[in-house]
């Protein structure tokens, strides 16, 4: 078989394999997306009858209204706080689970449990444990003779409770990941470097962490995507209080637009955010899919 | 009426008018199914049983998205024929044209006597002199006051707010997990109605002007009175649990029924969550209420009123059915039975009746004379009440002082609410 | 002994610290459920209930709740699937061939995750109402899908680059087709990705709200668990009891889930040493 052919095969192979599912989800791409894109041009109250067209003012009232910068600062924080607390603790947990120990099975299905629980729910559970009067925190403090504390009411401690809960909720998503990625890691390579005289430390650097790598980065992009777009749990932990502490941008949609039926100012908002995020997917597309020419 | 139910059957109903049954869907914010069951569902199926040739459906929404889910049904074409309408979104649904006008059923029907309903929330159903619902469900706060604590500190029930933060700070004792006073303010509502707004009322303050164009935090004194006062009770006279920033109400309740809280403001829901929080835990023996005491500025008692009101939505295929329903969700004895769990039933012959004969109620009836809605009801409402708990929760988190945060409040609200 | 010694080190000892407070809050769930509403939010709280109460269980199995796992089950389920499924011939397309328009399927692919649920909420509840679809599980399946297929797609490639081309190449020349030596090659070791993919996009169907209230909420019989939970939270107060029950007995059947998905992780190790 020619080259020739086999290019062209193996296009239209790819082509079929991978067009349904980029179709289909295109469409349910591209219609939000150009719905956004034309009511954001306009002023789109919902108790509003008259929809005149407004150009960008949807977009210039988001930077005036002054939250914009404190609630992109929260959002970093609560992302960057969020991936890698995650991401160390699973990556961790995953390295400790991979010891076919007694008890393994019954440790990884525990810890995976605290994954399957609606945000809302895990929100609500978590305010309870934080409360201030009734709460297990306050209780054990009590317990030891420190005073108790509020922590989702004040500035300071509000964000690092919610950015807690969250690592709580998503370490089983990097634990399930990157298992399932060491399970593929040839055994002969850990023998080999342990034959060689390597600790646990120097096994884990060398072995290890160049098989887990891509591994880590596409979760971390996932998580960082999903984080920096969640919503439930930060609304029902704190509402994105005190004042605005843990307002994050989505939650400044929600408030700003939404909420009150104003969707054109909700709509450039998404835009805007959008846009922000779809630089950062490009860099992660552009080195992931550029490497792979070469195989 | 059969005749008259006949005749009003337009093209999209099917086949033989009158033979099959007419469809309805009802929406309703409750979903818990003790209360459902014991209010409008006992309700819908009454109305099912003398009206065999209507089916009505209900649709509960949850609360907190309770709005939404609405307007993305309305939106998308499947709204429902009638339901319920939070009184902060009325002039909004209204506005868009969601509401079907309800002048003629008024007019004509025998059982819906404007005159028996409480006029303030009467008032809230008319949207630009046209009539858009009916009022169904009402509430107050009024004060709840711990029998066992009062005793022990010796206090009387306030009659005035410098009396009430006397009587909390001799019943405050931190040390020993007791506290003066709390209302709940996890939620923006929380916050606007239960913690600042029965203050607001009670001394005859408006933090938005009338017309709901403007935002008067800080230009009305009485309002800057009531919300300084909100405020001072946190962090000057400090009678407050820790946590008033975002306290839970089963968290004040909890405190309460435990003896463990002077004084809290809640509404009639308050006894049904004392009994599964403590059964036997009684009005009179255990607890008393009062009503709110007035403001220095106030002209008297005052407190904040919400509720809920049942509509015709505009794009129901059958408004003779609905017009049917919603006269008789109407009648005093479904009123009676609607209210019974949580709420205050909106009209007179309606609180005559069981159980609201009990004189736990009479506080509250005597209360509703005197409360109103704490806010204008603007469209932005939820966005209004959203910034007031903000306001509030920064005095409270101590990054402002009361009169720094009612400016603030003021201008972001012209700046960027009331546009 | 050293051995033993050195596996509560490295096993046990940090499995225990980190474990432990991580599951307390389950524990705290499931201990809060069988409290009385009283004793849960008393001020002083209670490691275990003291006067245990079935109340927040009797109260859950009483209403529609029992439908809502039935209805979850199917939805993850079926999403879980299909999702592996299409992932599969995604993923190995995206690792192994080389297709005009590759590097821009790849980016729609992650491009649909940017959106928050709520910000495409309204176009796309409009889209499945204008098509006569609202209501049914086929909308809420396909936008799960949606959702689920692009992660899938590229963890499987992901796990596909691991596999050495070699190991391919050597069953191409070996006689088998393309096609089937690829199958053949690369099945056996995808175990490890079929199960973390299939599991992500269960728990993500599992969990997802929004939509779900959305498109199927408003029906008792086609409401999912996370709707069914919210329904526990009223206006004027949440029934703790039943809440927590709830949220008990809706993790009873990930974590039996779990469990038996355990096996695909064992097989990926042992089909990759055989091969050497």
């Amino acid at each position: 078989m020619s080259q020739a052919t086999r290019q062209a095969r193996e296009a239209r192979a790819g082509l079929l394999l991978s067009l349904p599912a980029a179709a289909v989800i295109g469409l349910l791409f591209v219609l939000p997306v150009a719905y956004e894109l034309v009511i954001s041009l306009y002023r789109s109250r919902v108790y509003e009858e008259h929809n005149p067209f407004v150009g960008l003012a949807n977009y210039t009232w988001l930077f005036r209204g002054g939250d914009l910068a404190a609630a992109t600062a929260n959002t970093l924080i609560w992302t960057v706080g969020s991936v890698v607390g995650q991401g160390l603790v699973g990556i961790l947990l995953a390295v400790v689970l991979m010891q076919p120990l007694p008890g393994r099975a019954l440790f990884r299905t525990l810890l995976l449990c605290t994954w399957i629980m609606p945000a809302v729910v895990v929100g609500v559970v978590w305010r309870w444990i934080f409360d201030p009067v009734s709460g297990v925190i306050n209780g054990v403090l009590g317990w030891w003779g420190l005073p108790a504390a509020d922590w989702l009411g004040s500035s300071t401690t509000a964000m690092g409770c919610c950015i807690l809960a969250n690592v709580w909720r998503g370490i089983p998503f990097w634990l399930l990941m990157v298992s399932a990625r060491l399970q593929a890691v040839p055994a002969e390579l850990y023998d080999a470097a342990a034959v060689d005289g390597a600790g646990v430390w120097l096994r884990f650097r060398h072995v290890t962490l160049p098989q887990i790598r891509g591994i880590v980065v596409l979760c971390a992009t996932l998580s960082f995507i999903w984080t920096f777009n969640a919503f439930d749990m930060i609304y029902a932990l704190t509402r994105g209080g005190p004042d605005i502490a843990t307002t994050t941008v989505p939650l400044l949609i929600y408030e700003a637009g939404l909420r009150n039926g104003h969707l054109g100012e909700a709509a450039a908002a998404s835009i805007l955010f959008l846009a922000a995020m779809a630089a950062v997917i490009g860099i992660f597309v552009r080195r992931s899919l550029g490497r792979q020419e070469e195989v | 009426m059969t005749a008259l139910f006949l005749a009003g059957q337009g093209p999209g109903s099917s086949g033989q008018a009158g033979r099959l049954p007419v469809r309805l869907v009802y929406a309703t914010s409750i979903t818990q199914a003790h209360i459902f069951e014991a209010g409008e569902g006992f309700v819908l199926k009454q109305f099912m049983r003398e009206n065999p040739e209507i089916e009505v459906v209900a649709r509960q929404i949850p609360f907190s998205e309770y709005d939404t889910q609405i307007l993305l049904s309305v939106r998308g074409g499947s709204a429902p024929d009638a339901g319920r309408v939070n009184h902060s979104t009325i002039r909004s649904w209204a506005g868009a044209g969601y509401l079907m006008a309800l002048d003629d059923l008024v007019a004509r029907s025998g059982a819906i006597t404007p005159s028996d309903y409480y006029q303030g929330f009467w008032q809230v159903c008319l949207v630009g002199g046209r009539q858009y619902a009916l009022p169904l469900t009402t509430d107050c706060r009024v004060l709840f006051c711990n029998r066992e604590l009062f005793e022990r500190a010796g206090c009387r029930i306030p009659r005035t707010w410098a009396e009430l933060a006397e009587a909390a700070a001799r019943i405050h004792r931190p040390a020993e997990r007791i506290y003066g006073i709390a209302m709940p303010s996890d939620t923006e509502w929380g916050a606007a109605y239960d913690v600042v707004g029965n203050f607001l009322v009670a001394n005859g303050g408006q933090l938005l002007s009338p017309d709901g164009r403007q935002a008067t935090a800080w230009s009305d004194p009485a309002a800057r009175e009531a919300f300084t006062f909100a405020c001072d009770l946190v962090t000057r006279h400090r009678v407050c649990p820790p946590g008033m920033a975002g306290l839970n109400g089963t968290v004040v309740e909890a405190l309460f029924v435990q003896n463990r809280l002077g004084m809290m403001m809640s509404g009639p829901w308050a006894r049904a969550n004392f009994e599964a929080l403590r059964p036997g835990f009684a009005w009179g023996r255990d607890y008393t209420v009062a009503t709110i005491p007035a403001g220095p500025s106030g002209s008297g008692s005052g407190s904040a009123q919400g509720g809920w009101l049942v509509a015709g939505f505009s794009a129901t295929r059958h408004p003779q059915a609905v017009a049917r329903l919603l006269e008789y969700l109407s009648r005093p004895e479904s009123l009676a039975r609607i209210a019974a769990v949580e709420c205050l039933p909106p009209r007179r012959a309606a609180a005559a009746r069981e159980p609201f004969e009990d004189s736990f109620y009479a506080v509250f009836l005597e209360q509703l004379a005197t409360a109103r809605p704490p806010l204008a009801l603007v469209p932005q409402l939820p966005n209004v009440a959203r910034m007031i708990q903000r306001a509030y929760q920064r005095v409270v988190a101590g990054s402002a002082g009361a009169d720094e945060a009612l400016i603030w409040l003021e201008r972001r609200l012209n700046e960027n609410i009331l546009r | 002994m050293r051995r033993a010694g050195r596996a509560i080190l490295g096993f046990y000892l940090p499995l225990a610290v980190i474990g432990l407070p991580m599951l307390f809050p389950l524990y705290w769930l499931a201990s809060s459920s069988l409290k009385t509403r009283g004793e849960a939010f008393a001020v002083r709280p209670t490691w275990y209930p003291h006067a245990p109460t079935l109340e927040g269980y009797r109260g859950v199995f009483g209403g529609t709740f029992v439908h809502a796992v039935q209805t979850s089950l199917i939805v993850a389920g079926v999403t879980s699937v299909l999702s592996v499924a299409a992932a599969l011939c995604g993923g190995y397309a995206l690792a192994r061939l080389r297709f005009p328009f590759r590097r821009t399927c790849g980016a729609m692919l992650l491009f649909t995750q940017l959106f928050p649920a709520a910000a495409i909420l309204i176009p796309l509840y409009l889209f499945w109402s204008r098509i006569g679809m609202h209501g049914t599980y086929t909308a809420l399946i396909v936008t799960y899908l949606a959702q689920a297929v692009p992660i899938t797609t590229w963890l499987v490639k992901g796990y596909v680059e691991t596999i050495p081309i070699e190991t391919e190449q050597q069953a191409w020349i070996d006689g088998a087709g393309r096609f089937r030596a690829s199958v053949e090659v690369v099945l056996p070791l995808a175990g490890p990705a079929v199960g973390a993919t299939g599991l992500l996009a269960f728990v993500g169907a599992w969990n997802e709200f929004v939509f779900a209230l959305a498109l199927t909420g408003t029906d008792p019989r086609k409401k999912t668990l996370p709707v069914a939970m919210v329904d526990f939270m009223g206006q004027h107060g949440i029934e703790w009891g039943q809440l927590m029950a709830a949220a008990v007995i809706a993790t009873v059947p990930a974590i039996v889930l779990f469990f038996l998905a355990q096996r695909f992780f064992v097989h990926g190790l042992t089909a990759g040493a055989v091969k050497g």
